[in-house]
């Protein structure tokens, strides 16, 4: 039946890399933030000490990440139409300003009182640094323990909505794709569950890597009981993430149960076409099997470059699947079978991969912003959690570092070598 | 960049299209296509990116030319296209499908627009509205037939519009006047005295990919299994040979596959 077209050209994939790079991003600020609830919410003590950077590094991410859709958008200038006419609730794409704008509002809140009890002790000096933190803090000046008590009981109640925001938030996004039912590879109810579970596998790898450069950066050994930890997590969600996927290839690749336009787009394009790579190796391979084999072995998961290779080899795999999914099902020709839609990334230029590193950027540079404001290693510190370096102990609620001191932008490790070097 | 014309005020619906109702509207715009007329002329083509000042490189309507049929293994072993040790000789036949927005009464492509600037007229019309359009490119990845592009002169969406600039003042569609073998037949189904009253009444006529549910209002007549197979997503897409210019065997459906050069900015032709 049917034939092969005798002409083709006819279609074009409209969204590239930077629609990409939007579930990406927004994938490792719904992660990040879940890994902040695991000690907001879940009271998992041990990883006290990396909430307060979990909630500014995904707070930096959650304000880059429209730019990316921003980016890709003809017509940016007219973006505030989407709080003058919002097509609520009909259109999926229509819930990203009320959550994203609800979302950065909590996320502002919890930053504040995260923070609190530390900016108030900053407040107490002297000079621009404690003013600037005496309106930082909004006045309070409560460092007692129950104002303490108070801001955990605030946190948990904000993490709890944060958590449905998380989920909402990239919940929506895997709905604009599997609500579209013109692809048929995006055309899957998995789409938001499999968004989301890999979007908190990326984000606990993100928050990982993360933790451990940044303690590097500040001189003191990151503790292996949070790394150790925060890969175990890592493990479990891989492991719900490898299910999903499990049901995807099940329902996609055996023709016997898909959908015959599914089956036939995901065997030339996935399993015997441009994506097989990008499928088979990165997303299943990289990012999934190679985790999980090097996690079983003892050695390499409690080293920190085994750690490392982990975590980036997950990142690189939940990369990969939205390369996939986005690129992917803009391959399948809607009207013009026997042909692919290609696409070519540009280094340069509108969608670029430019842009995106500019994103990225953007990100970085408000997070940098943001850990100057709020001293994230006075407030780990400060947290009851075990010592983070065993060979020199800090006193629980004490500050590891003079708080009236104004801060000194260091760029570049000013240790030794014995502190800085954490060793496997 | 204009505002689309509504000369006869026409409400507007962007979210549930029950809320068209068909006794109220004081027309129903249809368009069938008689596809035993087409003979592949692409004047219709011509005439709407001359009405509709249509930028190089994108086509508000085109006519797919389409090749149905089978690759046979010719016993002589002498056919024209050898792959495997084996020849083979085409028993096909080549066919026009003109395609265009198919204006449909549940259309997706309205439903998923984030800022509303693509609406259902009451009479039947999906339009833009070009000034709102923020460009996401949602609703072009929406539509099931493909019929929306990017404008790359304005850079919104845009996709065929059934010319209401002319059908407001009571003519037809560029695109029907340039028919020569009057396969495209514009027209209102709420008057039963109209040609395409007639011709729907007449024969048993056919959307294409009805199965997405979208109900189309462009009705083709002889529009069959082979050639909705060959002009929708539901076959197989071409095997990846990016560099290569062989003819492959499919394996999976044991079909001889012809290389056909992909890419390119959008010519439809």
């Amino acid at each position: 039946m049917g034939g092969s077209l005798t002409h083709s050209g006819l279609e074009n994939a409209y969204w590239g890399l930077m629609v990409v790079t939007y579930p990406y991003i927004s994938g490792l600020v719904a992660g990040s933030f879940i890994v902040s609830s695991l000690s907001h919410v879940f009271h998992q003590r041990r990883f006290d000490a990396l909430a307060p950077l979990a909630v500014l590094a995904s707070l930096a991410l959650l304000i880059a990440a429209p730019l990316t859709v921003l980016g890709d958008a003809r017509q940016p200038s007219n973006a505030l139409e989407l709080l003058t006419r919002d097509h609520l609730p009909y259109s999926p794409l229509s819930m990203f300003i009320v959550i994203w704008l609800t979302y950065i509002a909590l996320m502002l809140a919890e930053l504040y009182f995260a923070f609190r009890a530390t900016n108030v002790r900053i407040a107490e000096g002297t000079g621009w640094w404690a003013g600037l933190h005496r309106v930082i803090a909004l006045g309070s000046s409560d460092t007692s323990e129950s104002g303490a008590r108070r801001d955990r009981r605030i946190l948990f109640g904000l993490s709890c909505v944060g958590i449905v925001l998380a989920f909402l938030f990239h919940g929506y996004i895997g709905f604009v794709f599997g609500a579209t039912k013109a692809r048929s590879l995006w055309a899957t109810p998995l789409m938001p569950v499999l968004f989301i579970v890999s979007a908190i596998v990326s984000g606990i790898a993100f928050m990982w890597l993360v933790y451990v450069v940044a303690m590097r950066y500040v001189g003191r050994r990151a503790d292996r009981v949070v790394a150790s930890g925060l890969l175990t997590y890592l493990v479990l969600f891989l492991l719900l993430d490898l299910f999903l996927d499990a049901i995807d290839l099940l329902t996609s690749a055996v023709p016997e149960y898909a959908q015959g336009s599914t089956y036939s787009s995901f065997y030339h394009l996935m399993l015997h076409g441009p994506f097989t790579f990008t499928y088979l190796g990165v997303q299943l391979g990289i990012g999934m099997v190679l985790p999980l084999v090097l996690w079983l072995i003892p050695v390499v998961r409690r080293s920190w470059l085994g750690g490392a290779v982990i975590s980036l080899a997950v990142l690189a795999g939940v990369f990969a699947m939205r390369w996939n999914v986005v690129l992917g099902g803009q391959a399948e020709s809607k009207i013009s079978s026997n042909t692919v839609v290609t696409t070519s990334v540009p280094l340069t230029g509108f969608d670029s991969l430019q842009t995106v590193l500019g994103v990225f950027a953007v990100a970085f540079l408000i997070f940098l912003l943001f850990s100057w404001l709020f001293p994230w290693r006075q407030a780990s510190a400060a947290a009851p959690a075990e010592p983070l370096d065993p060979g020199r102990p800090a006193q629980a609620g004490a500050p590891a570092e003079p708080l009236d001191q104004e801060p000194s932008l260091r760029f570049g490790p000013t240790l030794s070598p014995a502190t800085s070097k954490g060793g496997a | 960049m204009s505002e689309i014309e509504n000369a006869h005020d026409l409400p507007y619906v962007h979210n549930t299209f029950s809320q068209v109702d068909p006794e109220r509207s004081p027309h129903h715009w249809v368009m069938v296509i008689d596809l035993r007329k087409c003979i592949g002329c692409q004047s219709c083509v011509v005439a709407c990116k001359s009405e509709n000042n249509v930028p190089v490189g994108v086509y508000r309507t085109w006519v797919q030319v389409v090749e149905v049929g089978q690759w046979e293994v010719d016993p002589n072993g002498d056919g024209p296209v050898a792959v495997e040790g084996k020849t083979y000789v085409p028993s096909v036949k080549r066919f026009s499908l003109p395609r265009l927005c198919n204006h449909c009464d549940d259309p997706p492509c309205v439903e998923v627009c984030p800022v509303e600037a693509t609406f259902k007229r009451q009479d039947g019309l999906v339009l833009i509205d070009y000034p709102t359009c923020i460009g996401c490119g949602y609703c072009i990845q929406a539509c099931p037939y493909d019929a929306r592009f990017f404008n790359p002169i304005q850079q919104t969406a845009d996709k065929c519009t059934f010319c209401v600039q002319r059908i407001d003042r009571g003519l037809l569609p560029a695109c029907v006047t340039s028919c020569v073998g009057r396969a495209r037949v514009f027209g209102d189904l709420n008057d039963p005295d109209s040609e395409v009253g007639a011709l729907l009444a007449h024969y048993s006529t056919q959307g294409l990919d009805i199965a997405a549910g979208t109900n189309p209002q462009v009705f083709y007549i002889n529009l069959d299994g082979d050639l909705v197979d060959a002009a929708t997503a539901y076959n197989t897409v071409y095997p990846y040979a990016a560099g290569t210019n062989t003819n492959q065997y499919d394996e999976l459906t044991g079909r001889v596959l012809l290389e056909t050069p992909t890419g390119g900015e959008g010519g439809r032709a």
